[in-house]
């Protein structure tokens, strides 16, 4: 395969992500996949990939690519308009060419989609980057990425004409509301946890990444007790015995030894991991109809 | 929900924990090997993914889940009850045998802590049949148990920044190998060459992925003290 594009700056936490790995959670491989998957979504659509290609994922500090054959690509999730091409739109790059994305204001992820999808190593069908399980395609400095073959596809006829609406990008304003079902050990919390939980703001913490994130606030009693640990999933929200929750993210834990007092709404998990360090949250109710 | 040797609980709109409420550990993952083998044998629709550990299994569906699906589970749930189930395949665990050099930095300080000598672990860890309860924190890692409580040890406050791959450890009440090099807080008692976790490149061009990982919940473990 030829190689498209060449890393010079990765940027922090960059990787490849696709749809992920599903089925191998029992053996304890975690799911991944990307943090925004709205983003990593509406960059594909964009350029008429499949929903799920690999996209490139960094965080925070953007990243600098040197384009080594003629591709189109489209920059969405947190990006600088400072960056050396039009972020949210098709931009065709020529061999050559350096595309630069620049520390977003707003945000904390940014995705990169390129011409028929990016390629990387496969670990169980997924390239999906995971640093912590050393599984699918590792990025660094100097590294010569290529693109999926995808021999069905084709470019939208107008697709120097395209760009994703506004209203459909995730809303990267403050503060941020996110939906929480109660979780596996709600009843076992305190009147006061449970609301708590939903009254007080919380700040995300300095402490995350793509396994987790710490949320920060006056903390929760907790249960005193210790319980046996179960199957985890990603949006679970569990609060150790100093109180803080940590919510799973996609290369988090298989598996949990702290009780569980809300699971995230899966269409809001995105907005949470573009919420920043310091950066406030509320956590609202959500419950059966 | 509670129907008599199951707990069913909420887990989200679309996902639910099944508890075995059995209460010993081993009829608990007994039970969870039959029903998790049973929903992959046959799935109910729509289920994406069945995780099984320690004596519970993660269903997560497409969407959320329906009346249907709801009614579907526990008429499964049911039936494994009435026992109605032809037995599987596996239903008698393979026991893997772990020959395992004690040869490990933390095995004076899990006999300090247990007031035992380092032979007396070494004899105890060896003594027992165990089963694996669980994998998770590495892809391939076992949770390992039940430990006798003797040699139960908390994990280290300040975990190491590189376990190597085939360290045999011991963290709380369970044991442990690590299936890959990475940090971790857990005593390490000692080595095995075994491969729990092997990379792709080691597997022949037709061989399933399954097949990188040597153990899977529900095994049984023997470890056996080599020199």
């Amino acid at each position: 395969m030829k190689a498209a594009f060449r890393v010079i700056k990765p940027g922090l936490s960059a990787g490849l992500q696709d749809a992920g790995r599903s089925g191998w959670k029992k053996y304890g491989v975690p799911p991944s996949g990307p943090m925004d998957r709205v983003s990593h979504e509406l960059a594909n659509l964009a350029l008429n990939n499949p929903p799920s290609a690999a996209c490139y994922e960094c965080a925070l500090t953007g990243c600098l690519l040197e384009c080594l054959s003629d591709t189109w690509v489209c920059i969405t999730g947190a990006a600088s308009e400072n960056s050396s091409i039009a972020t949210w739109q098709p931009v065709k790059l020529m061999r050559g060419d350096h595309l630069e994305v620049s520390p977003p204001r707003r945000g904390l992820w940014t995705y990169i989609a390129a011409e028929k999808g990016f390629a990387g190593t496969l670990d169980f069908g997924s390239c999906a980057t995971n640093l912590r399980s050393q599984l699918g395609q590792s990025i660094h400095a100097s590294q010569e990425l290529s693109l999926a073959e995808g021999d069905d596809y084709r470019l939208h006829p107008q697709i120097a004409n395209t760009f994703i609406n506004p209203a459909a990008r995730p809303v990267l304003e403050r503060p941020q509301s996110v939906r929480v079902w109660p979780g596996p050990q709600w009843e076992l919390f305190s009147r006061d946890d449970q609301n708590g939980f939903f009254s007080r703001q919380w700040r995300v913490s300095q402490q995350i990444d793509r396994t987790g994130y710490r949320i920060e606030g006056m903390p929760l009693k907790g249960l005193s007790e210790e319980m046996t640990s179960e199957p985890n999933r990603v949006g679970s929200i569990q609060v150790p015995q100093n109180g803080i929750p940590i919510v799973t993210m996609p290369d988090g834990p298989t598996v949990g030894g702290y009780p569980k007092i809300g699971v995230v709404h899966h269409d809001d998990l995105h907005r949470l991991a573009q919420t920043r360090p310091g950066e406030t949250v509320d956590f609202k109710l959500e419950t059966a109809s | 929900m509670t129907t008599g040797i199951w707990t069913l609980r909420s887990y989200g709109p679309d996902a639910c924990l099944v508890n075995a409420n059995h209460e010993s550990p081993t009829e608990r993952q007994t039970q969870c090997r039959r029903l998790s083998n049973q929903l992959t044998q046959n799935p109910v629709e729509g289920l994406l993914e069945t995780t099984q550990a320690f004596g519970a299994i993660l269903l997560e569906f497409k969407t959320a889940m329906t009346q249907s699906n709801y009614l579907e589970l526990k008429t499964r749930i049911n039936q494994l009850e009435e026992a109605k189930l032809p037995k599987t395949q596996n239903e008698e665990p393979a026991v893997i045998q772990v020959p395992t050099r004690y040869n490990g930095p933390d095995l004076k300080r899990v006999a300090d802590y247990g007031q035992l000598t380092p032979d007396e672990v070494i004899a105890l860890h060896s003594a027992t049949l165990y089963s694996v309860e669980a994998l998770g924190f590495s892809p391939g890692f076992p949770y390992i148990g039940p430990l006798d409580s003797r040699i139960a040890c908390p994990r280290k406050k300040e975990p190491r920044t590189n376990v190597p791959k085939g360290s045999v450890a011991i963290g709380g009440h369970h044991t442990g190998i690590y299936s890959i090099a990475s940090p971790g807080g857990w005593n390490l008692i000692g080595e095995t060459n075994l491969d729990l976790f092997q990379t792709k490149d080691s597997l022949g061009p037709h061989e399933e992925e399954t097949k990188r990982f040597l153990l899977s919940p529900g095994l049984s473990i023997q470890f056996v003290p080599i020199s």
